[in-house]
């Protein structure tokens, strides 16, 4: 990582927690699962 | 489904990569866009377009840049076909996203993604990259098409504007803090 000092960064990620720390969407898992069963 | 997913030992490395970088992918969109719906839009064409190409991929370990560059192409693409600007030096754009950035990140830190929303593309863009998707600066270099001092450039500048946003944002909160307690204090008289 470049650059991980400083509060900023730590509040930049924290912002980001919604997406960071929630399950990835069933319509991306699906959408990944299909392409690799060749369906799409 | 999720349940019916394969498990990991029956998935190409590829796939791994791919479903690892997911969230990262998402972040990185909904820094670029500050719109969830179309940045999990750009996300599903990513991952479209990346699976057709991914023969195309030569280093497995160039995977994170490699993606983030098609999402980033992806979203230049629509961009220019809806003719809309990417720059927004003044903040005009960000300023009438702030709302929306409220109302659609419900938590605690709703106050630091409306700051970053309010910063340059250049700076959210660079920030995000090495803050939030944990590249390095010669990675995040490589996605954004510039040089590794044109990042830290963007870095530093990006924090500096972000840290005035959010003194900006705490003294506006301390004044209507104050302004309030001031009129409940003379409506009871």
């Amino acid at each position: 990582m470049a650059d991980s000092d400083g509060s900023l960064g730590d509040k930049l990620r924290q912002a980001f927690s919604p997406i960071m720390d929630e399950p990835i969407p069933p319509r991306f898992l699906e959408l990944v699962e299909k392409l690799a069963d060749g369906k799409k | 489904m999720t349940s019916g997913l394969k498990s990991s030992a029956s998935k190409s490395n590829f796939e791994q990569q791919l479903l690892a970088c997911l969230k990262r992918l998402r972040a990185y969109a909904s820094s670029l866009t500050r719109n969830a719906a179309e940045a999990d839009d750009i996300v599903q064409q990513t991952i479209m377009i990346a699976w057709e190409r991914q023969a195309a991929l030569r280093d497995a370990e160039a995977f994170v840049p490699w993606i983030m560059t098609i999402l980033r192409n992806e979203f230049f693409m629509r961009v220019r076909r809806a003719g809309r600007e990417i720059e927004d030096i003044d903040g005009t754009y960000s300023e009438n996203c702030a709302v929306e950035a409220h109302q659609e990140v419900a938590t605690e830190f709703a106050d630091v993604m409306s700051a970053l929303h309010r910063l340059p593309f250049d700076q959210r863009e660079a920030l995000t990259l090495v803050f939030v998707d944990q590249l390095s600066y010669e990675d995040a270099a490589e996605v954004c098409k510039c040089s590794i001092g044109t990042i830290k450039s963007r870095i530093s500048r990006g924090r500096s504007r972000l840290q005035l946003e959010l003194d900006k944002n705490n003294s506006e909160s301390s004044h209507s803090a104050a302004y309030k307690s001031c009129t409940d204090a003379l409506a009871s008289l």
